[in-house]
C-alpha cells in the first residue's frame, strides 16, 4: 500500500516560539520549519520543555511568544486542517485498556478522517502483537502497550507525527519494526517530529536536531 | 483506505464507552443501588404513612436521582484523561464537541435510563399512584440528560484534581435546583389534577438550553485542563 500521503508540500513552522511553565520560561526564539520527508529530534535535558514544546505544538498549550504554522496559517485558526494531518502520541499511550487490541485499532475511527487499512489482524502482527487480537490491554506488558500505541498511529492517515519518546519501553526487535515503519512514512512524504534522548543514527535518514537548552 | 465520517466517529465513541461501562460494572451499577437504598431509607425512617410518603414521594426521587447521578460522574473524563485517551480526542480532525457530546449521551444511557426503570418499581413503595408515576417518569425523561450534561461540565472542570467527586457535587447541585423544583411541582400538580404544562414546558426549556451549551462548555472546560 504505497499512497502518497499529501498532494501538496507540507510544511509546519514556528517562529520565535517561547513556553513557559509554572511561571519559569522554558525556550524563547526558537525558530525552525519542516517539510516532507524530515526526520526532527528534539534534544534536551530532562526538564528542558521537550513535552511543553510537543504540547505546544499540538495546540494543547497556548504559547506565551510567537506562533505554531501549519501550511502558514496559524494552527489556532486552521485548526480542522491541521488536526487531519496530525497524529500525536503523548507519554501516555491513549490506549484504552479495558478494551481488547483489536477493539482499540478499531477504535482509530473516531480520531481520524481516513483509515489506512482495515486489516486490524494484520497489522497486529506487523507489530509483534499476534496471537493477542482479545487480549485486554491492561494484561499487556509496557512495551507491549507503547507497539499499541503506535500500531493504532500507523493506521492513521496523517502526514505529520508528533511523538513523545516512542521508544520508551520497546525492545531491540520493536525498534527495528518502528525505524522500518518510521523510513516507510518519510519515502511518503510524511514528517516525524520527536523527542528522544537516543541519537538516531539510520540509513538514509538524516534527523534534523533541534537542541533546547 | 476507508475514509470515515462524523457519524462513525460519535458511534465509535459511544460503543467504546458503553463496552467500558458494561464491563466495568461497579461503576454502572452502584450508583443505581445507592438510588434504591437512599428511596428505601425514606419509608423506613418516616414511617408507612401513606399520605406523608405519597406527598413527598417526587422529592424523594428527584433527589435520589440527582445525588446517584453526581456520584457516577466522577469517572466520566478522569480515566480518558489519565490514559492520554482525551488528547486523541480532542486532536480528532472529527468535531470534538461531537465526540465528547457521545461520551455524554453513553453516560445518560448507562445512568439516565436505568434510572426511569427502577423509578417504575420504587414508585409503589412510596405508594405514588400511576397518574403520580407517568408525570414523574416524563419529568425524568426530560430531567436526568441534564443531570448528565451540567454534571459533565463540573466533571470536566474538576478533572485531575484530588477530590474531585465532592467538588463535582459542590459545583453542579446549585445548578440543578430549577430542574429540581420543576419536577416535583409537575408530579404534585399531577396528583392534585391540575394543569402541568407549565412546568414540562420550563423542563423542555432546561434541556433544550443543556444540549445545546453543555458541550461548548464540556470542551472549554477540558481545553482549559489540559493546557
Amino acid at each position: 500500500m504505497e499512497t502518497n500521503l499529501t498532494q501538496s508540500n507540507s510544511t509546519l513552522s514556528v517562529s520565535n516560539l517561547g513556553c513557559s511553565r509554572y511561571d519559569s520560561m522554558l525556550f524563547s526564539n526558537l525558530n525552525f520549519s519542516v517539510s516532507n520527508g524530515q526526520l526532527i529530534q528534539i534534544e534536551g535535558e530532562n526538564g528542558s520543555g521537550k513535552t511543553t514544546l510537543l504540547k505546544t505544538l499540538c495546540g494543547f498549550i497556548e504559547p506565551e511568544e510567537g506562533e505554531v504554522l501549519w501550511q502558514g496559517e496559524n494552527i489556532r485558526t486552521a485548526r480542522e486542517a491541521y488536526a487531519s494531518e496530525l497524529n500525536y502520541i503523548g507519554h501516555s499511550n491513549g490506549i484504552k485498556s479495558g478494551l481488547t487490541c483489536i477493539e482499540n485499532l478499531k477504535l482509530s475511527t473516531a480520531f481520524t478522517s481516513c483509515l489506512l487499512t482495515t486489516d486490524f489482524e494484520q497489522v497486529l502482527k506487523q507489530f509483534g502483537l499476534a496471537g493477542h487480537e482479545d487480549s485486554f490491554s491492561f494484561s499487556l506488558s509496557a512495551g507491549q502497550k507503547r507497539r499499541l500505541a503506535l500500531a493504532c498511529l500507523s493506521i492513521r492517515k496523517a502526514c505529520l507525527w508528533i511523538l513523545d519518546e516512542p521508544f520508551t519501553s520497546l525492545d531491540e526487535p520493536g525498534k527495528n519494526a518502528m525505524k522500518i515503519i518510521f523510513h516507510k512514512h518519510l519515502q511518503t512524504g510524511g514528517i516525524i517530529l520527536m523527542t528522544s534522548h537516543d541519537l538516531i543514527q539510520w540509513d538514509g535518514i538524516t534527523p534534523v536536531t533541534i537542541r533546547l537548552k | 483506505m476507508k475514509i470515515t465520517t462524523g457519524f462513525d466517529a460519535f458511534k465509535s465513541i459511544l460503543i467504546r464507552d458503553i463496552t467500558l461501562g458494561l464491563r466495568n460494572q461497579s461503576d454502572f451499577v452502584n450508583p443505581l443501588i445507592f438510588f434504591i437504598i437512599v428511596i428505601t431509607m425514606f419509608p423506613l425512617s418516616i414511617g408507612p404513612e401513606q399520605e406523608t410518603l405519597r406527598q413527598l414521594a417526587p422529592a424523594i426521587v428527584w433527589v435520589a436521582a440527582v445525588l446517584a447521578s453526581s456520584l457516577s460522574l466522577d469517572g466520566l473524563f478522569r480515566t480518558d484523561f489519565e490514559d492520554g485517551s482525551l488528547e486523541q480526542i480532542l486532536l480528532s480532525p472529527h468535531s470534538s464537541m461531537l465526540l465528547i457530546s457521545a461520551k455524554i449521551f453513553s453516560h445518560w444511557l448507562l445512568s439516565g435510563l436505568p434510572l426511569l426503570l427502577l423509578v417504575i418499581m420504587s414508585g409503589s413503595l412510596l405508594y405514588l399512584p400511576i397518574t403520580g408515576i407517568k408525570t414523574l417518569l416524563i419529568t425524568l425523561l426530560l430531567g436526568t440528560p441534564v443531570l448528565s450534561l451540567v454534571g459533565a461540565i463540573a466533571g470536566a472542570l474538576t478533572m485531575g484534581l484530588r477530590n474531585s467527586g465532592m467538588l463535582q457535587a459542590l459545583l453542579t447541585l446549585p445548578l440543578l435546583l430549577p430542574l429540581l423544583i420543576f419536577s416535583v411541582s409537575a408530579v404534585n400538580n399531577a396528583l392534585k389534577g391540575l394543569s402541568i404544562s407549565g412546568e414540562f414546558y420550563f423542563l423542555g426549556a432546561i434541556l433544550v438550553l443543556a444540549l445545546t451549551l453543555a458541550p461548548l462548555a464540556v470542551l472549554s472546560a477540558l481545553r482549559i485542563r489540559l493546557g
